[in-house]
């Protein structure tokens, strides 16, 4: 099924992820012409996929940095300052139950953070650090999940899965945040340089 | 300097470039391979290749005019460079050393 607006988050993502917006404009182009949303989807998912991976690959070294700012982070900002310093003091000052919403936040900048030291690929980089991120939790989840098969007291599968879950959407969010800010910055930059792209329209066609 | 080592798509979105000739972006590129293949191609996978040769110097781009039947996004285009017709060139070239004397001809799979 198709109708006369092209899916806006698909379109939004692929803005972001791909940073060309000519992939958008051509993907829209198919749809008004009649694709199905279940083909714009599918074709925005692979722009993404490809554009990232494209990305990473051309950049090895950048995705391995991008990787250890993101551990180096998560180490000393989240495991040890949040954890160590900012939980208890929390818990003695605020209502508890708002604390993982604090550590979200911790998440949020990690992603940010990895996004901003990685332009002006900042979202093919969050990607490969989420994609350790989640790499990372295989090992601890799965012996979390076999724990609460084999019925060990204290097991909370359900628990580690969501908070870890959330940790890695929150910080994708933070990336890709990154990119939509700069993006916005160097949209009003090329306007304000009154950038104009008109006459590469003649040179083309000629 | 090393030699490009061109892929399958990539030679595939150059040769399709040389037949869109004029206007060439995405769409009518994509097109022209599921043409001349009969498969579906993504239009991400093209515009990775394309992005990929433009950054080993056979082809170049421009952004066109935003247009609103494309949600206010402009058409980039695509041309062939000097450096990417010796690189087609070259690859017909070895393909074509490659085929001969096989006796394949008119054999079916």
């Amino acid at each position: 099924m198709s109708s006369d607006r092209a899916p806006v988050i698909a379109t939004w993502l692929v803005d972001r992820f791909c940073g060309d917006s000519a992939i958008a404009g051509d993907l829209i182009e198919q749809y008004l012409e009649g694709r199905s949303t279940l083909w714009y989807w599918k074709q925005s998912l692979i722009a993404i996929g490809a554009c990232s991976v494209s990305r990473v690959w051309e950049h090895k070294w950048l995705a391995i940095r991008a990787i250890a700012t993101g551990w180096l982070f998560s180490l000393i900002v989240i495991r040890m300052g949040m954890r160590q310093i900012v939980h208890p003091w929390w818990d003695a000052v605020a209502p508890p139950a708002l604390y993982p919403l604090v550590a979200s936040f911790a998440w949020l900048v990690n992603g940010w953070l990895v996004g901003r030291l990685h332009r002006p690929y900042s979202t093919a980089m969050v990607g490969v650090y989420a994609v350790w991120l989640i790499a990372r939790n295989v090992s601890p989840l799965y012996a979390s999940a076999m724990d609460a098969l084999a019925g060990v007291e204290g097991s909370a599968f359900g628990f580690e899965l969501w908070s870890r879950a959330e940790s890695v959407l929150v910080m994708v969010c933070g990336g890709v945040l990154c990119a939509y800010c700069d993006q916005l910055l160097r949209a009003r930059r090329s306007r304000l340089s009154g950038e104009t792209i008109g006459h590469h329209v003649s040179m083309a066609e000629s | 300097m090393a030699k490009e080592h061109l892929g399958n798509l990539e030679l595939m979105v150059l040769l399709a470039l040389l037949r869109v000739r004029r206007g060439a972006y995405g769409v009518p590129i994509s097109k022209e391979i599921e043409e001349q293949t009969g498969r579906e191609v993504a239009i991400g996978s093209v515009y990775a290749a394309l992005e990929r040769l433009e950054r080993k110097g056979l082809v170049s781009s421009v952004l066109g005019e935003p247009s609103r039947e494309r949600g206010g996004r402009a058409k980039r285009y695509f041309k062939i460079t000097g450096k990417g017709m010796d690189e087609v060139r070259e690859a017909q070239r070895v393909l074509t050393n490659m085929w001969r004397n096989l006796g394949l001809q008119g054999e079916s799979a």
